[in-house]
């Protein structure tokens, strides 16, 4: 009978034949030396014979010559291939199949809650600098999908992002970006701040998914 | 007496072993006919060293290379007459120069049948031994596989030789040339190869020891140089159909076909492993919705260790291990970068073109449910660069190597769309 032995003292999985309780009562104590002693024989042989393989596979490996080397990590390429893909199909299967979609809306409802607490508002910002470049700020209540809708917008009225950075914090969403125009031509800072402000408060109203 | 005389180029840099060889073998009345030789070898002349016990010492020599190398004894015997010398040395003085090349260094064979005290003399003066020598199993038989002929002395690094010698090599004929050549070295190639294509053939299979032995030095017995050619052939096949199952294959060569096979082999790994994981959780979840719905067990294990979910559920899941995985692919004009760990993905794109490629991976990220927390980028030069902190909306199963090809392939698609499309979005 084996016992496989995890989470007890013994650091390593010891295999032996279990004849009684290792509770360490006294009378037992012979019994369990003897236990000790066989498990100790037994563990020392255990791993010459595990090294004694690994030291041949080893050895094996070093005598392949280089065309068998080769073909080798071929077939194993290819294997790994077809395993993987072949659990990645089985994944999408039970994406299908599967019925979870409670849970992302949870997100969303507690975004809005945190911003009334910690009182972040809405706010868009833009001031020029150096020429024809707006700096833009903006913030804005966090949703599924807003950072995307908020860049087309910016794509549709024809700004160029050259530095963005975005950060969220408790369901608000920071943006900053430097924008220019596209085509080379100035943007008004005031009208370009009425512009945002629509468009982030559309976003905001905005429920579709 | 004999006058043996070398090359005498052992050491290449210095002359004065070359002499003290000379003196060793030192020769006698036949000298003179070598002079000219030794002029063009740079050598001093060695008329007046002569030792007067130098015919004993070529015996001995003679005696002990014919042991070391298992000549035949034929072969040798008829080397040691005196008249077949000049001739011989001179033959053997004609190898291909192209085939004295400093990188062989890892060969020492000089089994030449015709110049028993060559190959001693070589010896002595400690080239770099090669790793089978004759007590072991290399044969000096005619083998069926293919085989290759090794010229003796191609590692001494003669140093360049005046063109007067050069000439003179080159209008002895050669036996270890190109292959097209082979006929020709009948009247050389008889002394060597002894009319079986015997004496200096190595197996070609023997040297696992060393690239450079893989390489064919010297020209090759006809027989087998058929085989041989395929079978290089056929290894090249090989490394590139090696090459091109890895996605990012770099550069051309050998070594890094490898390299990018063993990054690759990693990433296979790391990738199964991922989603065999997701699939476990997959299926947990799934098995547990049938049941009540309980609380998911958050407890990190640690990486890889096993642990039963607790409220003793029939269908255990395994895997409360940390989820972890990293990828990276890279294209011509973008590069992508992947890392998993847990819930959290962090992206960071690096691409050429100058189009609004926030738009397009921003609806990418959309499509594949995940949150983003933070982006910091922009314009650098020529690239855009961005750095994408994100979250996995939780029931979403997307691993990475999925988002890495997604990505990439949005991103390059995107080049002929140059000018940003306007969408409607308001």
């Amino acid at each position: 009978m084996n016992t496989e032995f995890v989470g007890s003292d013994m650091t390593g999985i010891s295999i032996t034949d279990h004849r009684s309780p290792n509770r360490g009562r006294n009378g037992r104590r012979r019994l369990e030396d003897e236990n000790e002693e066989f498990k100790s024989k037994n563990l020392h042989a255990e791993r010459r014979r595990r090294q004694k393989l690994s030291d041949r596979l080893l050895a094996l490996r070093s005598v392949m010559n280089k065309a068998t080397i080769i073909e080798d990590a071929i077939t194993y390429i290819q294997e790994l291939q077809k395993t993987s893909q072949v659990l990645s199909e089985q994944l999408l299967e039970m994406e299908g199949s599967s019925e979870e979609g409670g849970k992302p809306l949870r997100i969303e409802v507690d975004g809005a809650e945190d911003i009334k607490k910690c009182g972040i508002k809405e706010e868009v910002k833009v001031t020029s600098i150096d020429g024809n470049k707006l700096l833009i700020k903006i913030i804005l209540e966090k949703k599924r999908g807003c950072f995307t809708k908020l860049i087309e917008a910016m794509n549709y009225l024809s700004f160029e992002l050259s530095e963005t950075s975005v950060t969220t914090f408790k369901g608000a969403m920071l943006i900053s970006t430097c924008a220019q125009g596209i085509y080379g031509d100035t943007l008004m800072v005031e009208q370009t701040q009425e512009l945002l402000l629509e468009i982030i408060r559309s976003i905001r109203d905005c429920s579709d998914m | 007496m004999k006058v043996y005389e070398e090359s005498g180029c052992f050491d290449p840099n210095s002359i004065t072993d070359c002499q003290e060889l000379m003196g060793l073998a030192g020769g006698s009345s036949t000298t003179n006919t070598l002079n000219g030789l030794e002029d063009n070898l740079n050598l001093s002349s060695y008329n007046n060293h002569q030792h007067e016990d130098a015919s004993a010492v070529a015996a001995v020599i003679e005696m002990e290379i014919q042991q070391h190398y298992m000549f035949d004894n034929n072969t040798v015997n008829n080397n040691i007459n005196n008249t077949h010398f000049i001739p011989q040395l001179t033959q053997e003085l004609s190898y291909d120069q192209s085939n004295w090349d400093a990188d062989q260094q890892s060969f020492n064979m000089v089994p030449s049948s015709s110049s028993p005290e060559a190959a001693y003399l070589l010896n002595l003066f400690h080239l770099p031994r090669c790793s089978f020598l004759p007590n072991s199993s290399i044969s000096f038989e005619n083998s069926p596989a293919s085989s290759v002929v090794y010229d003796p002395l191609l590692h001494l690094n003669l140093p360049p030789q005046p063109p007067v010698f050069r000439e003179l090599l080159q209008s002895l004929p050669h036996g270890y040339t190109l292959p097209a050549d082979e006929r020709e070295a009948s009247g050389v190639g008889g002394i060597y190869h002894d009319g079986d294509n015997g004496i200096l053939e190595f197996a070609r299979d023997i040297p696992m020891a060393g690239h450079g032995i893989g390489r064919d030095r010297g020209g090759k017995t006809t027989k087998h140089f058929a085989t041989e050619r395929e079978r290089r052939v056929h290894l090249n096949d090989k490394y590139q159909a090696l090459r091109k199952m890895v996605p990012n294959p770099t550069k051309n060569d050998r070594a890094s076909v490898v390299g990018d096979a063993i990054e690759y082999i990693k990433e296979l790994l790391r990738t199964v492993r991922e989603v065999k994981l997701l699939v476990e959780k997959k299926r947990c979840g799934q098995d547990r919705s049938k049941k009540l719905k309980t609380e998911d067990p958050t407890s990190a294990a640690d990486a890889g260790d096993v642990e039963c979910k607790p409220l003793g559920d029939p269908d255990q899941c395994y895997n409360t291990s940390l989820r972890s995985s990293w990828l990276q692919r890279k294209s011509k004009d973008s590069e992508v970068d992947v890392r998993i760990v847990d819930d959290e993905v962090t992206i960071k794109l690096v691409q050429r073109k100058k189009i609004n490629c926030l738009l397009f991976v921003s609806r990418l990220l959309e499509e594949l449910q995940l949150d983003l927390h933070h982006v910091a980028g922009g314009n650098i030069g020529d690239y855009y660069c961005f750095l994408f902190n994100t979250k996995i909306y939780e029931g979403s199963s997307v691993y990475a190597s999925s988002i890495a090809n997604k990505l990439i392939e949005v991103v390059d698609r995107q080049y002929p769309a140059a000018p940003p499309t306007s969408s409607t979005c308001l």
